[in-house]
């Protein structure tokens, strides 16, 4: 019964019979479904193993941004407490390079976030965003 | 009661020589780090032993994130990359084994291991680009009538780095260990405070217990962005500015 089965199809090679056409056609849908399915598959496997990368890198990032902000201010009012103490400019020194590194956090922050990439070639396009350090 | 900061006191131990708890454990983890590769890479077999593979592992780690940061070229800092890593990495855990001293709680260490990456960046940049290094203030492709104020900003925000590379490890690790002996406290004083209270008091123990895993987490994850950032740092001194 199998070699008759086989053998069918062989004889009518050139012209392809309605069910043929049929069976192609429900091919094509299995196919869209599978890849449809498998698809949501890898997609809904790439968010829970997101979950458990991610949350790492999210929390490292989570521990470095406000460091990253309040070293700028930080080190403005150093310079500018320097500046003031070498050239007796107090409080103007302090004063202007408070403001400047409010302004530096601010810089730092975007650029920790990937905001600002400093345009180098290798800064961009192959990093993912837990990457985007600096 | 004692103070949760009084775990940070340093003391002498050997005060003739000026030896206290903390250089005895930032000896010890200098130790730990090279006896433990000593011992994994003493044998040198082909098929790596699981002591050989963990050094394997660990020196694959640092040099994958050395070359996929900073490129092939920066492998000349490797030794300094992961000597960094290792020595942090084995600080913070050392500083988990209860009764032990974190030496990475002491923003003078965090500091000058910030001033080791900081003079490095700054004094191989010079060595290798001359006045070229000082690209590394002005961003390219930025329009000129910004330059004058972007490159103010670069330039503190450079100074900030040493400051925000080693205040983040400090912070971290002076805040867990305080988190933990405050809870640790909880327990003495509700104990204390007798009746009802009195049966309150296991909680803060599930509390530490959390606390303790996320400091698991924290000291290894510290040690990652340490080195992570050092690695785009020199970054820089390879490639000013671009």
């Amino acid at each position: 019964m199998d070699v008759s089965e086989q053998q069918k199809p062989e004889v009518p090679e050139a012209q392809e019979s309605p069910e043929d056409v049929l069976l192609k056609k429900r091919l094509k849908l299995l196919g869209a479904g599978i890849s449809r399915v498998s698809k949501r598959h890898s997609r809904q496997e790439r968010a829970s193993r997101g979950a458990g990368y991610f949350r790492a890198g999210d929390f490292s990032q989570a521990l470095r941004l406000p460091v990253e902000f309040a070293s700028g201010v930080l080190a403005g009012l150093l310079i500018g407490w320097l500046i003031d103490r070498t050239f007796a400019t107090s409080p103007w020194g302090i004063l202007i390079f408070a403001v400047v590194g409010f302004c530096t956090g601010m810089y730092n922050l975007l650029r920790a976030t990937g905001h600002i990439t400093m345009g180098r070639p290798d800064d961009r396009p192959d990093r993912t965003d837990s990457e985007q350090r600096d | 009661m004692a103070s949760p900061l009084e775990q940070f006191v340093i003391q002498p131990v050997v005060p003739a020589i000026g030896l206290t708890n903390a250089s005895v454990f930032m000896m010890a983890s200098v130790g730990v780090v090279v006896g433990g590769l000593m011992l994994a890479t003493g044998s040198r077999q082909l098929v790596p032993g699981r002591v050989q593979s963990v050094a394997e592992i660990l020196h694959e780690f640092i040099a994958d994130l050395l070359r996929g940061i900073a490129g092939e070229e920066a492998m000349v800092f490797f030794p300094l990359v992961f000597s960094l890593f290792m020595f942090i990495f084995t600080a913070n855990y050392m500083g988990l084994i209860p009764g032990a001293y974190t030496v990475t709680s002491q923003i003078i260490v965090t500091f000058t291991l910030a001033l080791i990456v900081m003079g490095t960046v700054v004094g191989f940049g010079i060595w290798k680009h001359g006045k070229h290094f000082l690209n590394v203030f002005v961003p390219k492709g930025l329009p000129v009538y910004l330059t004058p104020i972007i490159a103010v900003i670069e330039f503190v925000s450079f100074l900030s780095r040493p400051i925000s590379l080693s205040v983040r490890l400090f912070a971290n690790m002076l805040a867990g260990h305080v988190a933990l002996k405050i809870f640790g406290g909880f327990v003495l004083s509700l104990s204390a405070a007798g009746g009802l209270l009195a049966l309150l008091s296991p909680l803060p123990i599930v509390r530490i217990v959390a606390v303790t895993a996320l400091e698991v987490l924290v000291c290894g994850l510290q040690a990652f962005v340490f080195t992570v950032l050092s690695c785009i740092y020199l970054n820089d001194a390879l490639h000013p500015g671009h």
